[in-house]
């Protein structure tokens, strides 16, 4: 029985308990073919660092005066949402006030559909200026369930495999809010029927699609279910 | 007992150069490493607090803030001018022939990285700089367990890469 890679390479990068360091010595001092192995991966851990140090150049000067300033200066992460905040919410109420302005209906059209007197049949346009489509790319990491909150007659997702290095969720802009979580990307997908995209990475191990709590789409390492040999596209309904 | 202000000072004294490496081998741009390394800087300062690990925290930050560069500007990565590779080799001043070589060097290694994914390439940097594979786990999204064999992975490819660049035109 022979040392597998995970533990030869924390052998050579010092990442194992004192018990294991032991025990993996005593097997390379009594297996040539894995002392071989250890050897060959120090070599290679030492070529890649020894080449890393090439490309290297001194860092451009900073002194921490200039972080504290530029921490000032840049209103923070939470400070930003409050600004958009504020200003949307000032634009909007300027919208609604003139008038001849859409931006009334708009409004009475949301709040009838959020009292329910009214479904909504059809997407609203975007307004002016705004994206066409909106989207999230997160990594897929071990396991990433991409959940979209409800099911919608008419609405569909494709699903395709790249060669990138995320998971790419893109639908029609305002058709969805995305959240990102621990193992789960959560899509808020409004009650429309819009076609959602995913993108996944080949290289994810494993991704579920789920609507309303319901897998509809496996990628685990090379196998699709279902596998169409290419894109599939799945309705939302079911 | 240190407050926040001086950690953080000690944290810029100890961390900002080595972040700056990490940066700039994964872009091949000084001006942007180092744009992200006090990047990262400054979201801490404005955090209010310290993280239970400060050194990983940074560094998922400013890795976080290169892959948003890039998904919004895809700026293209840039191989080291001579120019840029003169300033390591400013002092003391070698020989023409052997300036040559260094840069000719540089030139492979920084091919040879660019064509690695993203992944290997921070693997790679992240562990060269002493990061431990928790941490390089948890900045990378990786499944900690599998951080060796994935380093191994990305060691022979840069290794591979590195040679195909002798061959390359």
């Amino acid at each position: 029985m022979h040392l597998d890679d995970e533990t030869i390479q924390r052998l050579v990068d010092d990442e194992l308990s004192p018990e294991r360091v032991l025990a993996a010595r005593e097997h390379l001092a009594a297996c040539e073919p894995c002392r071989r192995r250890a050897d060959e991966a120090k070599t290679e851990r030492l070529a890649a660092e020894g080449w890393l140090r090439v490309v290297d150049v001194p860092a451009p000067p900073a002194d921490m005066a200039s972080i504290l300033l530029a921490a000032r200066r840049r209103p923070s992460h939470r400070m930003r949402w409050a600004a958009g905040l504020l200003v949307a919410l000032g634009a909007a109420g300027a919208a609604y006030a003139l008038p001849g302005s859409p931006v009334r209906a708009w409004v009475e059209d949301a709040v009838n559909w959020v009292s329910g007197h009214r479904e909504a049949e059809t997407p609203a346009p975007p307004p002016p200026g705004t994206p066409a489509v909106a989207g999230i790319s997160v990594p897929p990491g071990r396991h990433l369930v991409v959940a979209f909150v409800r099911r919608q007659e008419g609405a569909s997702v494709r699903v395709s495999l790249h060669d990138g290095d995320d998971v790419i969720v893109t639908g029609p802009s305002g058709s969805a809010s995305f959240v990102s979580e621990a193992e789960r990307l959560v899509i808020d997908n409004r009650p429309i029927p819009v076609a959602f995209e995913v993108r996944l990475p080949r290289a994810a191990p494993r991704v579920e699609i789920q609507v309303a709590g319901e897998r509809i789409f496996l990628k685990e390492k090379a196998m699709l279910v279902p596998d169409a040999g290419g894109p599939v596209v799945l309705p939302l309904s079911r | 007992m240190a407050s926040f202000h001086e950690r953080i000072t000690e944290l810029f004294e100890t961390h900002y150069a080595r972040l700056h490496r990490v940066l700039h081998r994964l872009s091949g741009d000084s001006d942007l490493a180092a744009d992200y390394a006090q990047g990262a800087f400054v979201r801490l300062y404005q955090r209010g607090s310290l993280p239970d690990a400060p050194e990983a925290w940074l560094v998922t930050v400013a890795l976080n803030l290169l892959r948003n560069e890039r998904s919004t500007h895809r700026r293209r990565l840039r191989l080291l001018t001579p120019a840029r590779g003169g300033e390591v080799l400013a002092d003391p001043p070698p020989a023409p022939d052997r300036t040559a070589e260094a840069e000719e060097t540089r030139r492979r290694v920084r091919r040879a990285l660019d064509r690695l994914s993203e992944r290997e390439r921070a693997l790679l940097t992240l562990h060269a700089e002493g990061y431990r594979y928790r941490d390089i786990a948890a900045a990378l999204g990786l499944h900690e367990p599998s951080v060796g064999t994935l380093l191994a992975r990305a060691r022979r490819a840069f290794r591979q890469c590195y040679e195909d660049a002798f061959h390359a035109p």
